[in-house]
């Protein structure tokens, strides 16, 4: 009875603590809630939030280009004749600046064109993303710029989890991808459990550093900056081993042949597309763009645009709703 | 003069000076010889040819000191420290236009890829070069050994970042950012390590600063000297109208005229010297800060291209650039550069325009601005900073080098000095002789 009074408590200064953060203009959630109240976003806090995956169902089909409904923010997205997105700009395959013609490309930023294609129709096919307004953030400052409304979506290999449903609203599932360990061509290591006092890189802050430093057989986990620069540690000899997302691994064996992913999944990073909270139409959209293209095939057309040469296309990650 | 006849009075003394064996004698004889007028005038103009002596010792010596003290810091200290600045901007020079290049692809423009070979190989060579005329102790040597090899391998990060990128790897950015943070990270850094070196020179100017002081106080003692040597011309002079009553001793009278022409030019010598001392002291701090200016430019520049380079690296280089053109700014403005000012400008409006275009998701048009050679874009305005920059250093340089110089002559006086403490010891030996001589009639 105590215990579970103490959990609500922690659960509520939970909800506090991430109300009470840096972002200047959290319109939508300025007042601490209990969590049974905080609806229709879904209950967050420290204690989980169920299956965090599931998002708003979308009501009904996906309204024709160029006619969102009024009073959506689609609507205002459209009126306003620009999709503002933030993006990866270092990620090989999900979004990467290509260094020949300066633009941005991979899985995520193809992604986003579909959702430019959904509000603005064909007609942006006349010039590149001429309604797609790319920026490349970083995870840190992604939830700030949209609930600052500098940004409508984020496309970032954003895991959604119940701490990260307490910054931003997700949508359903795009991606599946699963933590697991990059070593050497040359090394023995069959996973992470091979890697008993080694050096494991990972991003400083990211969950699959803390799964690192948790792992049973105690690697020496080695917080990197970002990224990429857990690969330039691996490459300089600094780190044995790299452990994240198997895309972020996979565009790494990309760029280095003397590396290989090893072992079995770590932890799950279901990807989900970043709203501001409180713009659950916004949410239910969005939910709709991926719903047809998961439908027609155009998610496998992206799958295997980006990913083909890994391997075969799985399904589509099916879509969980909460209502 | 002691041989000119055996009657010669001073050989006289000479004798008898050499033939008193007791104590205390030849004290005594000079008293009995001073008691006398003849050999009272002997005495005294003995002692203004020692006063003059030593009016040339004095002289040389202060004129010794400037030489060496102006030596020291205009052909030692300030190039040296000016030679570590030199490096410090051609390695920030580098490290922008391995940005550039980077930002270019290294396919479809060529020309930041040259200039970085360019920078690297001016650097290499002004860091041997200082390494070599090092004057700064075996800590500085020690510092510039390090930065050498540090540059190796920041070259090697460099050209990894490049050959990356080539092939269109994200993880180019990663070493090219690595690189630039060897370059410019504080404490252990290469232009971090480079500035300890200037540090270590700027102490011994210090130093130097303090011996030209000291040399110039020099003066003073010259002073005291001369004006001692002119009361005894005075009083020789006295005495001797006193005497013989006559007018004026004329070769007391020129000598005491070449006394205190002596004393006027050495005063004017060393006012000179310390007012010239003065304005290669402004010309070194205004050469000082436009390096010190054109690093900043450089740097301000390097972070346009890493931000575009490096888009998920948040704000981190945006910040950079607003500090860094925030104090380049103001250096400027202390400085009065209106050209650099003008172009400072320029350049500052090109980074918005770069800035604009990001924020507005246009990144190829933004690399267009930054690297484009169309007027009002970024490396064009940059070039014209740079060049604004460089021709002020030029300027400010030979402002220097002119002071230093300037400072350096000795307005004559070296050659002087000794003539006229020959003319005041035989002038009066002039003047005060034929007196002598009536006395042997």
């Amino acid at each position: 009875m105590i215990g579970a009074r103490l959990a609500a408590l922690l659960a509520m200064a939970a909800v506090a603590g991430a109300c009470t953060g840096p972002a200047p203009a959290a319109t939508h959630r300025a007042a601490p809630r209990p969590p049974a109240a905080a609806s229709p976003s879904p209950a967050p806090g420290a204690e989980g939030c169920g299956d965090p995956t599931r998002s708003l169902r979308p009501d009904g089909p996906l309204p024709a280009p160029g006619a969102m409904p009024a009073g959506s923010v689609a609507r205002e997205i459209q009126d306003r004749r620009q999709l503002v997105a933030g993006v990866t700009g270092d990620r090989l395959l999900f979004g990467a600046l290509d260094p020949l013609t300066n633009h941005l490309q991979g899985f995520e930023v193809d992604l986003l064109r579909e959702v430019a294609r959904a509000i603005f129709g064909e007609d942006d096919r006349g010039g590149p993303d001429r309604h797609l307004v790319l920026r490349v953030v970083t995870e840190a400052e992604a939830a700030l710029l949209l609930r600052r409304g500098d940004l409508d979506v984020v496309a970032h290999q954003l895991a959604i989890t119940c701490a990260a449903r307490e910054r931003v609203d997700f949508s359903t599932e795009y991606f599946h991808a699963v933590q697991r360990v990059l070593v050497a061509r040359t090394s023995p290591a069959t996973g992470i459990s091979d890697l008993r006092g080694k050096h494991v890189c990972a991003a400083a802050g990211s969950d699959a550093l803390a799964v690192v430093a948790a792992a049973p057989s105690r690697p020496i986990p080695v917080a990197a900056p970002d990224w990429n620069e857990c690969l330039v540690r691996f490459q300089q000899g600094v780190a044995d081993a790299i452990s994240g997302d198997d895309v972020t691994l996979l565009g790494f064996t990309e760029q280095d042949p003397y590396a290989r992913i090893v072992g079995e999944k770590l932890a799950d990073e279901p990807y989900g597309l970043a709203v501001a909270p409180g713009h659950p139409d916004l949410v239910r959209f969005l939910d709709a763009v991926l719903e047809g293209m998961r439908a027609d095939g155009r998610w496998t057309a992206l799958y295997e645009r980006w990913l083909g040469r890994f391997g075969p296309a799985p399904p589509p990650p099916p879509a969980e709703y909460r209502d | 003069m002691y041989a000119v006849s055996p009657a010669s009075p001073s050989l006289i003394i000479r004798a008898e000076l050499f033939t008193s064996l007791r104590p205390g004698a030849g004290i005594r004889l000079v008293r009995d010889r001073a008691s006398t007028t003849p050999g009272r005038l002997r005495l005294l103009s003995v002692s203004v040819a020692a006063g003059a002596g030593l009016l040339w010792l004095a002289g040389s010596s202060v004129m010794l000191g400037e030489a060496g003290a102006l030596e020291g810091i205009g052909r030692g200290t300030v190039p040296a420290i000016v030679l570590t600045q030199q490096v410090h901007a051609a390695l920030a020079a580098a490290d922008r236009s391995a940005a550039n290049a980077f930002l270019s692809g290294g396919v479809a423009i060529v020309e930041p890829r040259t200039e970085y070979e360019i920078d690297i190989e001016t650097a290499t060579r002004d860091l041997e070069q200082a390494a070599e005329q090092n004057r700064a102790g075996p800590e500085a040597s020690a510092q510039l050994q390090a930065i050498g090899a540090l540059l190796a391998r920041y070259t090697g990060l460099v050209e990894q970042a490049r050959a990356n990128n080539r092939q269109g790897f994200p993880i180019g950015v990663a070493y090219l950012r690595d690189a630039s943070s060897l370059m410019h990270r504080p404490g252990d850094g290469i232009l971090a390590r480079l500035d300890a070196v200037g540090a270590l020179n700027e102490r011994d100017l210090a130093r130097e600063r303090a011996g030209l002081t000291v040399a110039l106080a020099g003066a003073a003692a010259f002073g005291a000297v001369a004006a001692a040597v002119v009361g005894m011309l005075v009083h020789a002079q006295v005495f001797v109208s006193r005497r013989f009553n006559r007018q004026l001793n004329d070769g007391l009278l020129a000598a005491t005229a070449a006394t205190v022409l002596a004393a006027a030019w050495m005063g004017g010598q060393v006012a000179h010297t310390a007012l010239a001392a003065r304005g290669a002291e402004q010309a070194y701090a205004r050469v000082h800060d436009l390096w010190r200016a054109r690093s900043l430019a450089n740097d301000a520049d390097g972070n346009v291209s890493l931000s575009l380079a490096a888009p998920g690296a948040g704000d981190e280089f945006d910040r950079a650039f607003t500090a860094e053109t925030d104090e380049l700014g103001r250096l400027l403005g202390e400085l009065g550069a209106a050209r650099s000012l003008a172009a400072y400008r320029a350049f500052l409006d090109a980074g918005a325009d770069v800035r604009a275009a990001v924020a507005g998701g246009n990144q190829a048009g933004a690399v267009t601005v930054a690297l484009g050679t169309g007027p009002g874009q970024l490396a064009v305005v940059f070039g014209e900073l740079d060049e604004a920059l460089g021709d002020a250093i030029a300027a400010a340089q030979d402002e220097f080098s002119g002071a230093v110089d300037a400072a350096d002559s000795p307005l004559g006086l070296d050659a002087g000095l000794p003539c006229l403490a020959a003319a005041v010891a035989l002038l009066t030996l002039w003047g005060v002789r034929p007196r002598i001589a009536e006395y042997r009639a």
